[in-house]
């Protein structure tokens, strides 16, 4: 390792822990490193700019970004509730198990667990803690909890980002999700039954079955936004950017034409906030780009491979070690900078080892997941915290069920390869 | 600088600032509109007109570009972008703010530094054109100086204005 390695990641690490922009200081310490080897400072811009240029499949973030605000936007988590409210209420605690269906429904049209937890999440909140049937950070708990299935079940952001620094397809990734986050749903809602019961959490009047027909066709339009997009992949009529870009379409069609719930000015500001919150995600994927092209030049993934050979770790014993350490690591770095930094320099560690690169995305993904609840950096709870005013710490105490119950299902995907695989092959996908 | 600060009133300052910063959003949106435009286009050419356009590609890519840069340099404040809490919070607010501001410092020093360099790739890349737009990518690429620019004056504004509320933690959003 160089010196001017070294100053490189003390500009980084230093001015991040200063609790500077994180993306920005990549970028800054990259162009610190080209300055003091003696580089042309322009290199920075080069990188990015060309990085930016020939990564097309990135587009579908901003695209999965817009589709989610347009969404929220458009009321529609609101239908969404009233769908999953129908079918689960019924049930002792059945508004937390609502929380869980109507997240996994979103999922299905949204790539990241905050726009799940500020759209149907603080609905479902408001409803739940209504005239104190449940507690408070319960609610918050469970909707925090839930919102995680957003990037498991596809569409997904970070699988979009794994997919460009594995050079894995996002296709497969997206249906490796499926059954994952299926899974997280039933743990949740197991854990759901085992709480209700001990505390004895109220039952909704059951809606009668002749009435659901009429509330899923009142749900079934953003219900077939799934259909398109996924339709649209796996039969390769569009590249997932394309199909990102006619999802987000189909939501701005039904938000502004069917349900009249946006307007002309409220499109503007959908469009300027998606704009700022994918400048936000595009800024630590520039200085990604910086960072990794001078991780390259000290040839430092050789080093992190070598190292890794070196521990004498199988497949599943390095699954393991890297499962423990995001554990960690997710609970205190943004999941974005994980996935374009550290992920990249174990892709082809992962790949010697013969593990399956769309099975390690998928398992990567979902651990980050976790790291989105736990306290120090847990993005989902202060977000909620702040939006629904409840004490963090409050949240903490009844998120920890959830969190073990989810702990278990990663090692379940993580030792089960097939959970993950088994619907990407039915597809066509090729270990 | 600070001569502008003092002749001018500093409503009128702040009455600006929102219109600037409102025009930015306009423009941020109107980006974001040509991104999502292009790939919707492409997609109907290739479907309803049968002939796939090289063009959109191209756009939406170049859009993608300016929508990041137009960001980093006029709609997303230094303290909004993503950051880590772990150590900053723990200290008594004047620290707090010396903290910060030296993160800054460090931070601007090494735009400033870039600028230059950043310039002459610029320079270069006049010569040099987009495949099928024959747009100079030197111009395409001007976005990434200015955000390069208003880094380094985004440091200076944050480090040498006084605190709003002294105790809230630098970087926190109000």
């Amino acid at each position: 390792m160089s010196a001017a390695f070294a100053l490189m990641l003390v500009i980084f690490v230093g001015v991040a822990l200063l609790r500077g922009p994180i993306g920005l200081a990549m970028i800054a310490g990259g162009m610190a490193y080209l300055g003091v080897t003696g580089r042309d400072m322009g290199l920075a811009a080069e990188q990015i700019l060309n990085s930016l240029f020939g990564s097309f499949v990135l587009i579908a973030v901003p695209m999965f970004i817009f589709a989610a605000n347009v969404m929220n936007a458009g009321a529609l988590s609101e239908r969404i509730y009233g769908l999953a409210h129908a079918f689960m209420g019924r049930f002792r605690g059945g508004l937390a198990h609502v929380n869980v269906l109507a997240s996994v429904i979103f999922s299905g049209m949204s790539g990241s667990a905050v726009a799940d937890a500020v759209g149907p999440g603080m609905v479902e909140i408001e409803m739940m803690s209504k005239g104190g049937r449940y507690p408070r950070a319960f609610s918050v708990a469970v909707s925090a909890a839930s919102a995680t299935i957003g990037p498991i079940i596809p569409p997904s952001i970070p699988m979009v980002l794994y997919a460009l620094v594995s050079g894995t397809s996002v296709g497969a990734l997206f249906l490796g999700g499926v059954v994952p986050g299926l899974l997280m749903a039933a743990a949740m809602m197991l854990v759901i039954v085992w709480i209700a019961r001990k505390r004895n959490f109220p039952m909704e009047a059951p809606v009668p079955w002749s009435e659901i027909p009429r509330i899923f066709v009142r749900t079934l339009l953003p219900l077939l936004m799934p259909v398109v997009l996924l339709g649209g992949i796996y039969s390769g009529v569009f590249t997932p950017t394309e199909a990102s870009a006619v999802a987000a379409l189909y939501a701005l069609v039904l938000a502004l034409f069917v349900y009249r719930a946006l307007d002309w000015r409220g499109l503007v500001a959908v469009l300027a906030d998606s704009a700022r919150s994918s400048a936000m995600v595009g800024t630590i994927v520039c200085g990604a780009f910086v960072f990794n092209y001078v991780l390259a030049t000290e040839q430092i993934p050789g080093l992190i491979a070598a190292w890794f050979a070196g521990l004498g770790l199988g497949p599943k014993g390095f699954l393991l070690v890297v499962n423990l350490v995001f554990l960690v690591l997710g609970c205190m770095l943004d999941i974005t900078t994980l996935l374009l930094v550290l992920v990249p320099l174990l892709v082809p560690v992962a790949k010697g080892l013969g593990v399956d690169l769309v099975h390690f995305g998928v398992v990567i993904v979902f651990n980050m997941m976790i790291g989105m609840l736990c306290p120090p950096y847990g993005v989902l709870l202060y977000i909620l915290s702040g939006l629904a005013g409840t004490p963090v710490k409050d949240i903490v105490r009844e998120l920890v069920p959830f969190i073990l119950s989810l702990i278990v299902v990663l090692f379940l995907i993580t030792f089960v390869p097939s959970l993950v695989l088994a619907l990407p092959e039915l597809a066509g996908y090729r270990r | 600088m600070t001569v502008l600060l003092v002749a001018v009133p500093t409503e009128r300052l702040s009455r600006w600032a929102t219109q600037l910063t409102r025009a930015a959003d306009f423009v941020g949106a109107c980006v974001f509109a040509v991104l999502f435009g292009s790939l919707v286009v492409q997609v109907f050419v290739r479907f309803v007109l049968g002939a796939p356009a090289a063009w959109t590609e191209e756009l939406a890519s170049i859009a993608f570009v300016w929508m990041i840069f137009w960001g980093i340099a006029f709609t997303v404040p230094l303290r909004t972008h993503v950051a880590v809490d772990l150590v900053v919070p723990y200290f008594a607010p004047r620290a707090r703010r010396a903290l910060y501001a030296l993160g800054l410092a460090v931070l601007g020093g090494c735009y400033l530094w870039a600028v230059p360099g950043t310039a002459d790739y610029l320079r270069f890349m006049m010569r040099e054109r987009t495949p099928v737009l024959d747009w100079p990518l030197g111009i395409v690429y001007s976005v990434f100086l200015a955000a390069a620019v208003m880094v380094v004056l985004r440091c200076a504004s944050a480090i040498l204005r006084p605190p709003r509320n002294p105790s809230a933690v630098p970087g926190e959003n109000p």
